[in-house]
């Protein structure tokens, strides 16, 4: 028998995830022995927020041997992973004499802090404020999680779409409930997630015997089809704004859209709704009866040739559109991660408006179901001075030749003046494995003369980390003390105070204490502590700030606030402003339910004079002018275009392109249950759970003649990967799937063999037209097996082939 | 009598693997073995499906220990190792077991594992609830429906653990517990019924 735990201590699983769940750390000898998650009060209105298998193998994340405990440099070429250890003075000089080096020889638009959300559950890198307050830096706009969807919702209803979706509690109201490339159980996987709610949803119907139907449109059959009664409905990856042109065909020619609805609250569905000036046959209703400029009717046999769905299939969802009461419509945000994104995302909202469900009880805008707000930043500092902002895609492009324009998505600026000469990334790991062409992009940073300086600020030495020339390493969240606000995507939302424990840390440092010695070296301490102060002060800012965003996204005493008093919860009822003010001691946490959210566009419906859109018009701009004007001025990459109206562009790599002679094979990531990102996937104890696997359709395994669990060889020009196959009819004939986040492992000065399987060694780095965003599904494959010379390559690796 | 059983409502579970997790995390499952797995109705391998595209179904079906009245591992180990006990579980006292692995052929739901090697743990830190026993090279084991946690009244953590509440955790002998009504009205089943081994694992959906 073992003796018992030293100390049990309340914890974040402090990730990128919309959930960041409760985890109980069990520590013994200094060491996480073993992970609880949320042992409080349970209710099926107030679930408990439990964490899920990423979360139950924390302690292995937190012991893994990817761990940094000193800060290095590096000694090798840049990318091989060759460091040596040295002292956080010598990493601190040398970070803050480089800043100081490139802000005056390049001025501060040459230092960039790439994407990166490890962090985020921090708020601001404090690495980022402290070179705030001396010289700024490079800003970035949009993100890699839904840049497309953000551009196409400005465009059709003048938001970025994070916000104004309606909460899937308004599905109690639908009979149906339409998922476009959307897994409630995959994306969050914690208890008080959509997930979960999802099946209450299925079984307060069948109790109270009304139909709950759900219509999963997806390349992947996944686990929301259950009954009898809902469908899957599988597409050509990049194709649903051709699926939903015929769905839109078949209502119209049929008299079953909304026709009234498309005529006052729409700009350009219709021909007589056009702004003046436009074009004749530039609205969509034109577009998809064939009377537009390409003279194709966008029939359901069209659809059908493109999308690989069945006409019968297309021409049966309309029917049930038009019969149900109140559809709830939604997407995911796999879909618009493709070239042409924004033209899925917004055709798949106009579906919600076209067919009628939308602004009313039961329905949704088409998009995501909708967030709180992220935690602002830390009082005082300096705001950045530089104005220029970069799409956070485009720093590859960047790098490549410099000089971006605002006629390439650059906002802020007309020109960069310089080409970046200096990364910060902390948190992230999208410098490659996150990022794209993940060979291409190694060249890139491997060429000293291009970026002069990386730093890397984290708590694994990923891929990305492998490309700093000063690597720091930080304390994870959950090992510090910390306040997270966790749930910001669930129904549950928690304050919560996480303990600190004692346990062998190494030379890790908090991130702020890293961010004030560098605003130290950088002569700008003042600013830097300026209304955040050290320490507990800056705990304390911290708690303040996530506690208003908690109190103003909570349900106030009409809703079910209640304090959950480290296990020993109590029911009380208290107003959101009160809450702010009683914030949680260490190891303790606030609990409440969101706060009621309307339907999405619920008033814009009821009254579209009195509560008109952002949107120039005020109106749902299905024919967007500021589309159509940037379609004039953009530089685009070679054959890509813009189109003002949400119509079915077809992609560089996509079915029937001519690149698909040689890589007939479109290939998928999804969020697979084995990691939160990158987080996770490269852990041996969730590879024994929840194995990685290309998942082929049993029609293109026996092309490729391939049996179950073969390791197989995933190629096109931009590089290659070792999977193991698991064929499946869960997926459809011609697309193959990865989990994202796969660790990148491959000899870069080799043979550049992925044998990590990360999706990203073969996607492409052409961003799409309109938010210059990410578009990693727009990619073709082919699968081969692997050579005699790989095979004993990979043994010598350890890998089973 | 008590009969302390798991119904898994088939309904619920979405594959997510968490319980599976959560049970190598809280009884210290070593490197390579599980005691909980998920699998999917009717086919061989992880996360498969029935049917052709794209009419295809996919039932999850977690699986461990059925804890049956009428266990096949119990009449057939030699020296008394495997016992059931007086809450009606299925449990292995493993100062008697001598690795023969006779249960592990007498059990039709593959639910044992044996420690081959010396136990491996990957991050060198030896996880686990404290109050579970380390299982030594050469000893048979298995799912013990938590014994250390339902012994103190806590249910099992593949129950706790669940983020779509599929398992419910109670008493069989207790015809008013929520496990018996739910049984009972949803008509759960036994995992392989004929064999006649006559499980408190329960399946409902």
């Amino acid at each position: 028998m073992k003796t018992a735990p030293d100390k049990t201590v309340l914890q974040s699983c402090g990730f990128n995830c919309g959930s960041r769940c409760q985890l109980r750390l069990h520590a013994e000898d200094g060491q996480v022995a073993w992970v609880e998650s949320d042992t409080g009060p349970d209710a099926p209105d107030a679930p408990q927020m439990r964490a899920c298998l990423c979360g139950r193998a924390w302690g292995h994340w937190v012991n893994s041997p990817h761990r940094l405990d000193y800060p290095l440099k590096r000694v090798g070429p840049r990318g091989s992973g060759q460091f040596q250890r040295i002292s956080w003075d010598e990493a601190l000089d040398e970070i803050a004499a480089q800043i100081k080096r490139i802000t005056a020889d390049f001025g501060p638009e040459a230092i960039f802090f790439p994407y990166a959300s490890g962090i985020l559950a921090s708020g601001q890198s404090p690495l980022e404020r402290a070179i705030d307050c001396y010289g700024g830096h490079l800003r970035l706009h949009s993100d890699y999680s839904s840049a497309q969807l953000q551009a196409g919702t400005m465009a059709l209803f003048g938001d970025d779409g994070y916000y104004s979706g309606s909460p899937l509690e308004e599905a109690a109201n639908s009979d149906v409930l339409v998922l476009f490339g959307s897994s409630m159980f995959a994306t969050r996987q914690g208890g008080a997630a959509g997930g979960h709610y999802l099946n209450q949803l299925r079984e307060q119907a069948a109790a109270e015997g009304r139909p709950f139907k759900v219509v999963s449109i997806d390349p992947r059959h996944t686990p929301e089809v259950r009954g009898a009664q809902d469908q899957w409905i599988p597409l050509r990856p990049g194709t649903d704004a051709a699926f939903v042109a015929a769905v839109i065909h078949e209502l119209l020619i049929d008299g079953l859209a909304d026709e009234e609805l498309l005529r006052s609250h729409c700009v350009g569905f219709f021909e007589d709704t056009l702004p003046p000036g436009t074009p004749p046959h530039s609205s969509y209703s034109d577009y998809v009866l064939g009377r537009g400029p390409d003279g194709t009717e966008k029939t359901c046999a069209w659809a059908a040739a493109i999308t690989g769905c069945p006409a019968a299939t297309i021409r049966q969802f309309a029917r049930t559109l038009a019969q149900a009461k109140s559809a709830f419509i939604t997407q995911g945000w796999g879909p618009q991660r493709s070239e042409y994104g924004e033209q899925t995302s917004r055709a798949i909202c106009l579906l919600a408006v076209a067919s009628g469900h939308f602004g009313r009880p039961g329905t949704n805008s088409g998009v995501h179901e909708p967030m709180r707000p992220y935690t602002p930043s830390l009082p005082g500092g300096r705001e950045n001075p530089v104005r220029a902002a970069l799409p956070a895609f485009l720093w590859t492009e960047c790098l490549q030749g410099g000089g971006i324009t605002q006629a390439q998505g650059l906002r802020g600026a007309q020109q960069l003046p310089f080409p970046i000469k200096m990364i910060v990334n902390h948190g992230g790991n999208c410098l490659t494995n996150q990022h794209a062409a993940i060979n291409a992009t190694h060249d890139l940073l491997a060429d000293e003369s291009r970026c002069e300086f990386i730093v890397v600020c984290d708590v694994m030495l990923n891929d990305s980390a492998r490309y700093g020339d000063i690597v720091l390493p930080e304390l994870a969240l959950g090992e510090r003390e910390n306040a997270v606000l966790s749930g910001f995507g669930d129904r549950v939302s928690c304050l919560r105070h996480g303990e600190s424990w004692s346990h062998f840390t190494g030379e890790r440092r908090d991130p702020w204490s890293i961010g004030r010695a560098l605003a130290e070296r950088l002569g700008v301490l003042e600013a830097f502590e300026e209304g955040a102060g050290d320490g507990d002060e800056t705990l304390a800012a911290r708690m303040a700030s996530e506690g208003q965003v908690f109190a103003a996204s909570s349900a106030d005493s009409a809703g079910h606030t209640g304090e959950d008093d480290n296990g020993k919860a109590a029911a009380s009822a208290g107003r959101a402003d009160e809450d702010a003010r009683r914030l949680p001691a260490p190891g303790h946490e606030m609990r409440a339910l969101r706060a009621p959210l309307p339907c999405a566009y619920g008033a814009f419906r009821a009254n579209p004079t009195a509560h008109p859109l952002p949107t120039p018009s005020g109106k749902i701009e299905v024919y967007s002018e500021a589309l159509a004007r940037m379609a004039q001025t953009a530089q685009l990459p070679d054959g890509q275009v813009i189109s003002p109206i949400p119509a079915y562009l077809p992609a560089a790599e996509g079915p029937g392109s001519p690149t698909a002679e040689r890589f007939p094979l479109q290939l998928i990531t999804y969020h697979g249950y084995q990691s939160i990102h990158s987080n996770f996937s490269h852990l041996a104890i969730v590879e024994s759970v929840m194995p990685h696997a290309l998942q082929v359709n049993p029609v293109d395994g026996a092309a490729n003649a391939l049996v179950e669990g073969q390791p197989v060889v995933v190629e096109n020009d931009r590089g290659a990967l070792v999977a193991r196959v698991h064929l499946t009819p869960c997926i459809m004939p011609g697309v193959v799937a990865l989990p994202n986040g796969a660790w990148h492992n491959a000899d870069m000065a080799g043979s550049r063999l992925d044998w990590g399987g990360c999706a990203n060694t073969l996607t492409s780095l052409r961003p799409s037209p309109i938010a210059r965003g990410n578009g990693q599904n727009s990619c073709l494959v082919r699968l081969r097996p692997l050579t005699a010379e790989e095979q004993a390559a990979g043994r010598e690796r350890g890998y089973d082939c | 009598m008590t009969r302390l059983a798991i119904a898994i409502n088939l309904d619920r579970c979405v594959g997510c693997h968490t319980c599976t997790m959560a049970c190598k995390m809280q009884n210290n499952v070593p490197e390579g073995l599980l005691w909980n797995r998920v699998l999917t109705t009717n086919c061989d391998v992880v996360d498969g499906a029935e049917g052709t595209y794209p009419n295809v179904s996919r039932v999850y079906t977690p699986i461990a220990c059925q804890h049956c009245q009428n266990a096949a591992c119990q009449r057939v180990c030699p020296t008394g190792a495997t016992y059931k006990d007086e809450k009606g579980r299925v449990e292995i006292d493993y100062e008697k077991c001598i690795g023969c692995r006779m249960c592990m052929a007498a059990c039709p739901y593959n639910a044992r594992v044996f420690n081959w090697q010396t136990p491996v743990r990957t991050t060198g830190a030896n996880y686990g609830d404290a109050a579970v026993p380390v299982r030594p090279k050469g000893v048979a084991e298995k799912c013990t429906l938590c014994k250390e946690r339902t012994d103190n009244g806590e249910e099992p953590m593949c129950v706790v653990c669940c983020p779509a509440h599929a398992r419910i955790f109670g008493d069989l002998d207790d015809p008013d517990s929520e496990v018996s009504r739910l049984v009972r009205e949803r008509h759960g089943y036994q995992m392989l019924e004929d064999m006649g081994t006559n499980p408190s694992v329960h399946y409902i959906g």
